[in-house]
């Protein structure tokens, strides 16, 4: 078990524990909210620090990890208003509560390849949401020039669809001398059009 | 209704060429990103459309050709279909589609039950899938994440 999955566990834990809670009648829904927004806030930095390899974080750092569970808290206060308006606890509820854990793992990869502009980190903008299994694995080429080989790596079996996309388009992007290199431009558009009117560049 | 989201700039970024090249790679990624969603829309069909990226100054446009796949994602009305080159029609009675309106996502679908035989049928028309609005809509709100990520990798 690496790291980042030793912290989604142990924040798994504790979510569970407030939804104990809240099932019990102890806290209201806006408590749990509050209570599970400032783990999940939490444990973002720990996994953008875990990613980044550091002890420390930067207010920039900080920010970024906030930003970045933006909008997990956005889903998260969509349930909360779910929970306040039903009438009874429902069947997989805390389940749900709990998946908001796997949502480090975007600060984690953000940290992990930070000086790479890559397209997508995983979880991000997927089918399968926080519950992706996916890495980035990262060749260097040549560092020192921006070079570097990433591949869009599927860990489980049951990836969805775009994790099976991703892998098949994005193994392995290239990045070369700090650019993405973009595989599926068809043609310059702008520039061909150009030296197609002017071949010599004479206005 | 329109996100705004600050995207903050180091201040020893000031290298132009560093500037121009986080821009090409935000659009560069944002663009690849959005093939994969398109692309996606028709994993489960067995003719593929394929998706194409140009390239200009400062965009990137995702596109296809496919006569098949912009019917289906501008839908269509209803119509009257004729054989063209039998003297009848023929199809299943039953049938499922592969896509829905506003999903990114493709589904195995369904054909089957009884064969039926027709001179003419009246096509019912299908709802507009409206894939590319969804998928603007999905990365509208993640292109500031990309283009902090490509500005992030230049200091």
């Amino acid at each position: 078990m690496n790291g980042l999955d030793l912290l989604i566990k142990d924040l798994t834990n504790k979510i569970r524990a407030v939804w104990q809670r809240l099932q019990e009648g102890a806290i209201t829904p806006n408590q749990w909210y509050t209570l599970t927004a400032r783990l999940l806030a939490r444990y973002a930095q720990a996994a953008l620090m875990l990613g980044l390899g550091r002890e420390t974080l930067t207010p920039e750092d900080i920010r970024v990890s906030w930003e970045l569970m933006s909008g997990q808290l956005e889903y998260l206060d969509a349930f909360r208003l779910q929970i306040q308006n039903a009438a009874e606890f429902q069947a997989g509820w805390e389940s749900r509560a709990a998946s908001y854990a796997k949502a480090i793992k975007i600060p984690y990869w953000k940290g992990k390849t930070k000086m790479l502009p890559l397209p997508a980190m995983p979880a991000e903008g997927t089918q399968c949401l926080a519950n992706c299994g996916c890495e980035w694995e990262i060749i260097p080429i040549d560092a020192q020039a921006g070079d570097y080989d990433c591949y869009w790596r599927r860990n489980k079996d049951d990836s969805c669809q775009t994790c099976i996309e991703r892998e098949k388009q994005w193994s392995p992007l290239l990045i070369r001398g700090g650019v993405l290199v973009n595989p599926f431009v068809k043609e310059y558009l702008e520039t061909g059009l150009r030296q197609a009117k002017n071949p010599d560049g004479k206005n | 209704m329109v996100r705004i989201k600050v995207i903050k700039v180091s201040r020893d970024f000031l290298d132009p060429k560093k500037i121009k090249r986080a821009i090409n790679n935000a659009l560069d990624g944002a663009s690849l990103a959005v093939k994969v969603d398109f692309d996606v829309t028709t994993q489960t069909w067995k003719n593929r459309p394929g998706f194409e990226i140009t390239k200009t100054a400062n965009a990137r446009t995702v596109f296809t050709t496919d006569k098949i796949y912009t019917i289906v994602t501008r839908g269509a009305r209803p119509h009257w279909i004729y054989p063209r080159r039998a003297k009848a029609l023929r199809f299943m009675s039953k049938f499922r589609p592969k896509t829905k309106p506003g999903a990114i996502r493709s589904n195995a679908g369904f054909i089957g039950g009884v064969p039926i035989y027709a001179r003419r049928v009246r096509h019912p028309g299908h709802k507009a899938r409206d894939f590319d609005v969804a998928i603007a809509d999905k990365w509208a709100k993640k292109f500031p994440d990309i283009v902090q990520r490509a500005l992030d990798a230049e200091v």
